[in-house]
């Protein structure tokens, strides 16, 4: 579904992305795991086009996404749940939601019924409904980024560090929720963490990214068992 | 003193703080989208006062109706081409070339005036002269009212505008977050190019309100000054400040003229501008303390 073949990003005179490959299979979730500053997040900004790629090419459903705008890679079916979440702070979550729907330009009727997905996947959601974004409590704001990307109906789900600053039972919480996106709604998930126990526990396949190349790759229960991932990412 | 003329002042301070807010509203909303200081905004006011009194109004004899449409087509169209020209080429500088690019073009600007409408002050009657309605024994100009009223109405459209439509509801979101509003698939650029049109619609109004209660000339860019101290009293980048902001120094300015002098007025604007930057920078209403330029 997700070909990622060859690519360097460089930010100035640092490189990096070097010569990465990875592939994404519909319907999978898929790990990216690596240290802080291995390369995730500009994996990410690479695939949503927030930075451009030196060389390679990236192809999502058999079309090359290179040459799009981040406009027209929403539309081609692929949402993004950013580092840190970005909601809009000052925005209520309903507006933040809406704002998920911009590329669909829903009718009235379709934006209510997928409203109505959204608060039955997070029904703290419909409780917060018209409090800005900016005063729920870090979960939540993990819980409306999520909600809003869905919003846009994507084929392909990115997420990068979802559990970035969640205390360990709101973790499980986002984790259920990324499963049962992945199972209940077919959507293919790819995801950047650093906690390689739970990013493991819910993918077929990982890739190890560190300082910009990727060292590792395989199903998710031979990497939970390599002797290299247990020391490093798994905590021995 | 009496109750009459103190009322009638506070309606005329209103008036002029009504127009100031305008103004204060147009450097707010550039400055959420793009944090830079439109330096050519006053000169945008006064660029639809000649529009409107030199032109629309005195030579070709349109109405006000006709005449607000015709200033709001013409400010928002060369608001988009000056977030083009000023703006958009210098969009990964720092913010301080960017502004010194406002800078430069409210210069060309305020000289292209005296080329197209010469160097002689404008009047212009507006739509009630210098016609006043009695209320016991307070009289009111009728522009002065025009303008509590129009401001009025433009800041209820404006908040709907912003509240009820996804083109403002993307203003908004491009505001709080430019990334994360690229990744909701919104086009950035066309977006902040609106904001500088809407901007500029304001301004435009401004400089018709104004137009009839001053003589037209490229000093009118002043309003420009008064406007960006209303923001700074008001907290800068604050909606609410900035309406508060003006209409606080406007209501402020006309007392000092009335029971002061009207020679020190823009030197007390400033003074209170000073105090403000000194003590409270943040403003009346404002958060935090911007980072410095």
């Amino acid at each position: 579904m997700l070909v990622v073949r060859d690519i360097d990003v460089s930010y100035g005179n640092i490189r990096a992305l070097k010569g990465v490959s990875l592939e994404v299979q519909e319907k999978e979730i898929v790990c990216l795991l690596g240290a802080n500053g291995a390369g995730k997040t500009t994996m990410m900004r690479a695939i949503t086009k927030l930075v451009p790629v030196q060389r390679g090419a990236i192809e999502f459903m058999g079309q090359v996404l290179n040459d799009m705008s981040p406009a027209q890679i929403v539309r081609q079916g692929i949402s993004c749940v950013p580092e840190g979440r970005k909601i809009f702070p000052e925005m209520t979550v309903l507006e933040n939601l809406e704002m998920g729907a911009y590329p669909q330009g829903y009718t009235k009727a379709e934006m209510d019924q997928n409203l109505e997905k959204a608060f039955a996947l997070f029904p703290i959601l419909k409780e917060r409904m018209h409090q800005a974004g900016g005063t729920l409590s870090g979960g939540q704001q993990q819980m409306l980024a999520i909600a809003r990307a869905l919003m846009a109906k994507p084929r392909l789900l990115l997420l990068d560090e979802p559990s970035l600053g969640l205390a360990p039972l709101l973790v499980e919480r986002v984790f259920e929720a990324i499963q049962q996106i992945n199972k209940q709604e077919g959507i293919t998930v790819l995801l950047a963490e650093q906690n390689a126990r739970m990013a493991l526990r819910i993918s077929q396949k990982g890739y190890v990214l560190v300082n910009g190349e990727i060292t590792l790759s395989g199903t998710a229960t031979m990497l939970q068992n390599n002797e290299e991932v247990k020391k490093n990412y798994l905590g021995g | 003193m009496n109750v009459a003329v103190l009322v009638q002042q506070l309606i005329n301070g209103l008036a002029m703080g009504c127009i100031y807010s305008l103004v204060a509203l147009g450097y707010t909303f550039i400055w959420n989208a793009v944090g830079i200081v439109n330096l050519a905004q006053g000169d945008f006011v006064t660029m639809a006062a000649f529009l409107y009194a030199a032109t629309l109004s005195n030579k070709l004899g349109f109405g006000l109706g006709l005449s607000l449409l015709g200033v709001a087509a013409a400010m928002s169209v060369f608001g988009m081409g000056a977030e083009r020209v000023v703006y958009s080429p210098l969009k990964d500088a720092h913010p301080r070339a960017v502004m010194l690019s406002t800078l430069a073009l409210g210069i060309l600007l305020s000289n292209m005036y005296i080329i197209i409408w010469g160097p002689y002050p404008v009047t212009t009657q507006g739509p009630f002269g210098q016609g006043v309605i009695h209320f016991g024994e307070v009289s009111i100009l009728k522009q002065n009212l025009f303008v509590i009223v129009i401001t009025g109405v433009l800041l209820i459209l404006q908040w709907l505008f912003f509240r009820r439509t996804t083109l403002g509801k993307t203003m908004r979101a491009v505001a709080q977050d430019r990334e994360a509003a690229t990744l909701m698939g919104i086009d950035t650029g066309r977006t902040i190019a609106i904001t500088f049109a809407n901007s500029s619609i304001l301004a435009g109004i401004a400089g018709i309100l104004l137009a009839p209660l001053f003589m037209v000339s490229v000093d009118l860019s002043m309003v420009g000054q008064k406007g960006f101290a209303s923001c700074v009293i008001g907290g800068f980048g604050s909606i609410i400040g900035a309406t508060v902001g003006g209409i606080l120094l406007g209501t402020i300015e006309i007392f000092v003229a009335g029971f002061l002098s009207s020679r020190y007025k823009d030197a007390i604007v400033f003074l209170i501008l000073i105090f403000f930057l000194l003590v409270r920078p943040q403003g009346i209403l404002g958060k935090k303390a911007g980072e410095s330029l």
